[in-house]
């Protein structure tokens, strides 16, 4: 009886990730197929990667999204690290306010965060570009900051007074013992940020500016809203941004078990 | 708070400057029109939270306790999705599932139907995309809770005389609570203003805040209603948020 | 002697509770030096003085010729083992030894020599040691490290806080042992806090006992052991039997419901006066059938346990006290509700206030 039930229940686990797999499967599969219609199977090629690889638009944008993602998680971390080691010589109160607002800036669904940005953005008359992406994006920096802080509660503060009683100066126990050891967060905070900025639609979309194209937002004039149907240079594409997405991923999970 | 309420009162005034400042925009959104369109959006939220713990409980709790060696790589095949965006997935969900997706290929290939099927654009799609999409969301905090409930906690309860059954309702479950509560809101919350899963799967009558707030901004370009909705969203979000925590006595931490 | 260490009149507190009160103290140049207490009697607070990782409200601390009070622990001269393990985990053995002295900017060559060197002398040996990871080694191998970590750039005082805290009691008696052993090779002054009074004991050259941030009494292991300053001190090293009474005008320790009791040495005892604790060390009190010493007093043996070394009896003497004695295994075996005779010689009996 018991094993059965766990027997049942193996099955609906396979079930659910299959739910969760198959969508992905065939998109990648429809990638492949000769033929532009879906319908019909044609063969397998690779014609719609050497399309949409030599697209210049898709190009761009695979560039532009690169760069963005690439400026926002070097400038977050910077930000998160700065923040994360001087926050604690603030006073309780403050700390725990700031930390409200940074929490509220991760959970605040990003439509409400886009469109405040854009709205802020366009009455301070800055220009909409790839600069006011990357500032919208930056606001999502508390992500890398959270991850920074559970690691700095992780490290006793016996490792810093260590490498002061051993005779290290503050600057010095900071670049010789505290970097290091936040390395792992550094990474994993790192590579988080750079997946939203990546993956980002809704937040690019509302603070762009004409003519700059993220991936996401190429993918959108291409195929998104009713009935727009479907491109095959958009499947090629789409399954190269989610290899993107899986190499960061599992990265990701590599780093994050040394936390 | 402060983020976005200091970032967008003085947006606003700035935004209506040369007139008055106004709430009409505010009464607009209180129209029974928009009325709907809210309740339209909390509930779907409300079904998209509601499907996904009944789904994602058993799953959750399979890896937590079942798992066995294979716990990290199911771990990681339930993030994996997460990593991967939702304009991609909704996207994915359209090859499958489309009149001209790889699912009517299938079929209409073996002769199974001679015309293909209209599977989306309709409140069902909807729903079931915004499953697909938000599972993974769910699975991971239940999980995380789970995972912390120690075997001995139930063996004690056994010992003393519980069923299995009983055992899991008394133990198990409310200590799987902190993982309910944070599952809940991080699907609720960004599932009240979905926008790309249903402009992907709906139907041209089916208007949410998300795509209203879209619309109204990069469609129609008229800020002010815009950031009225968003504000509307927003502060809905933080009353809930802010009454679930009290009375599920969860705490922002961080 | 020349002093290395000059504590004078050191108080810290924290939101307003006093971790160190008022504490003074010349810690000798090399000696092996324990601070023994009670958890959370601020010994701990001491050390981190002395090392410069917290500040004293007022007092001077001195090392060497030296006032420290406002300078960096960096800058101090002083070697700190930690508690648990605070090697860092990103460096190997080598690594983390070296860091002290790449800190002192010494030249490679002599950094690797003298981290080998310190490596040997702690029996580990450099090619089997040198470039293992932290987490590779076992407890007593961190704690060895730590030390060799703290010594090997020649520090004047070495402080260690219990280091030996998370070992077994197999290792760590083997490394009070290993560290009496290099504390003696080096010559450098150690400062040991522990709450442990056997190892205090097995290990000092001299014993300051904390309580509630307060200096009790400083003193040889012997000193602190025979004359306890007070009941506090008496109590908490090694086991006594401690019973209330009062100095009488006769010279005698009155004690309600036992016949007045001799303590030979009054003038060692010479501040106690009015109510006062008898304090009599276990193994000093012998059993007989019937009374013949200085001071005896008659009971029922309540309980016996063997435990190897001896044998442990409690006594119930005037309806009211319980006495603990050692015995010899040899010597005759008592019966549990057996009537028999405590004595001990007066000079065994140390009067102490509460």
């Amino acid at each position: 009886m018991r094993r059965l039930g766990d027997l049942a229940l193996k099955v609906y686990v396979a079930l659910v990730l299959a739910v969760l797999y198959i969508p992905l499967f065939a998109m990648a599969a429809a990638s492949f197929n000769h033929g532009r219609s879906l319908l019909r199977w044609e063969g397998l090629s690779l014609e719609w990667y050497l399309r949409a690889l030599t697209n210049d638009r898709i190009l761009t944008a695979l560039l532009n999204s690169f760069w963005v993602a690439s400026a926002v998680s070097l400038l977050a971390v910077g930000l998160a690290l700065l923040a994360a080691i001087s926050v604690d010589k603030l006073s309780s109160r403050i700390r725990t306010s700031l930390h409200n607002i940074f929490y509220l800036s991760i959970i605040v669904p990003e439509i409400a965060e886009a469109l405040t940005l854009a709205v802020f953005f366009i009455s301070v008359n800055a220009p909409l570009g790839s600069a006011t992406v990357v500032l919208g994006h930056l606001v999502w920096f508390p992500l890398v900051y959270v991850v920074l802080r559970a690691r700095m509660a992780g490290l006793p503060p016996t490792y810093e007074e260590a490498a002061r009683v051993l005779g290290a100066s503050g600057f010095r126990t900071f670049f010789h013992v505290t970097l290091p050891l936040l390395g792992p967060g550094i990474v994993t905070g790192g590579l988080l940020i750079f997946t939203w900025s990546w993956d980002s639609f809704i937040k690019t979309q509302f603070t762009r500016g004409p003519g700059f194209e993220t991936l996401p937002v190429y993918i959108w004039n291409a195929v998104g809203g009713r009935g727009r149907g479907l491109s095959p240079e958009v499947n090629a594409v789409a399954t190269l941004s989610i290899i993107v997405s899986i190499v960061l991923a599992v990265l990701y999970s590599r780093y994050r078990s040394r936390l | 708070m402060a983020v976005s309420f200091g970032v967008i009162l003085p947006s606003q005034s700035q935004i209506v400057r040369g007139e008055v400042f106004t709430l009409s925009y505010y009464q607009q959104a209180l129209d029974p029109l928009f009325l709907k369109i809210l309740a339209r959006s909390l509930l779907l939220a409300l079904s998209t939270t509601v499907a996904c713990i009944l789904i994602g409980y058993p799953a959750a709790y399979y890896i937590a306790f079942k798992g066995g060696r294979y716990k990290n790589l199911l771990l990681l095949l339930f993030i994996l999705p997460l990593w991967v965006t939702f304009l991609l997935r909704g996207y994915a969900l359209l090859t499958l599932l489309g009149p001209e997706g790889v699912l009517n290929s299938i079929l209409l290939n073996l002769g199974l139907i001679r015309e293909p099927l209209y599977m989306i654009y309709n409140e069902f799609a909807v729903l079931q995309g915004m499953v697909y999409g938000y599972l993974p969301f769910m699975i991971l905090p239940l999980y995380a809770s789970l995972e912390k409930v120690r075997k001995i906690y139930i063996e004690a309860s056994r010992v003393m005389g519980a069923s299995s059954l009983k055992a899991f309702w008394k133990i198990t479950l409310p200590l799987s609570r902190p993982g309910l509560v944070a599952g809940s809101l991080l699907t609720f919350i960004p599932a009240a203003g979905e926008f790309i899963i249903p402009s992907f799967l709906g139907g041209p009558s089916e208007v949410y805040i998300g795509t209203m707030i879209y619309s109204a901004f990069i469609s129609a370009r008229n800020w002010n209603w815009g950031a009225a909705l968003s504000m509307v969203y927003i502060v809905m979000i933080l009353v809930g948020v802010l009454l679930y925590m009290k009375y599920s006595r969860e705490e922002l931490r961080i | 002697m020349k002093n290395e260490v000059i504590l004078q009149s050191v108080s810290k507190s924290y939101d307003r509770i006093q971790a160190v009160r008022d504490v003074s103290l010349n810690i000798g140049g090399n000696e092996f030096f324990s601070i023994l207490g009670p958890s959370g009697c601020g010994k701990t607070t001491l050390l981190r003085l002395v090392a410069g990782l917290e500040s004293p409200d007022s007092g001077v601390i001195s090392i060497g010729d030296r006032v420290v009070n406002n300078l960096p622990p960096h800058k101090r001269e002083v070697g700190l083992v930690f508690q648990g393990t605070a090697l860092f985990p990103h460096m190997n053995v080598f690594e983390n030894i070296a860091f002290g002295l790449r800190m002192r900017s010494y030249p490679k060559g002599e950094i690797r020599e003298r981290v080998m060197e310190v490596l040997r002398m702690m029996n580990m040996p450099p090619e089997i040691f040198a470039h293992k990871r932290v987490d590779q080694l076992s407890g007593g191998e961190r704690q060895r490290v730590e030390i060799a970590r703290s010594l090997v750039f020649e520090p004047r005082v070495l402080l260690l806080d219990e280091p030996l805290g998370p070992l077994d009691l197999k290792i760590r008696q083997k490394m009070q042992q290993e560290l009496k052993r290099i504390q003696r090779m080096v010559g450098t002054t150690f400062i040991y806090v522990t709450h442990d009074q056997t190892e205090a004991l097995i290990m000092s050259d001299r014993i300051a006992v904390m309580n509630r941030g307060e200096v009790l009494q400083v003193g040889t292991p012997e000193e602190i052991y025979s004359s306890p300053a007070n009941k506090f001190v008496a109590d908490f090293i090694g086991e006594s039997n401690l019973i209330e009474g009062e100095v009488g005008e006769d010279g005698l320790f009155h004690i309600d419901g036992l016949p007045p009791i001799m303590v030979s040495d009054m003038d060692k005892n010479s501040g106690v006066r009015g109510r006062a604790f008898l304090c009599i060390r276990p193994e000093k009190i012998s059993i007989y059938a019937e009374a013949e010493h200085d001071n005896s007093v008659s009971g029922i043996v309540l309980d016996k346990s063997y435990v190897g070394t001896h044998v442990v009896y409690r006594v119930e003497v005037g309806d009211r006290y319980v006495f603990t004695v050692y015995s010899n295994t040899s010597s005759r075996s008592f019966r549990l509700g057996e009537r028999i005779s405590l004595g001990w010689r007066s000079s065994d009996g140390v009067l102490v206030k509460g």
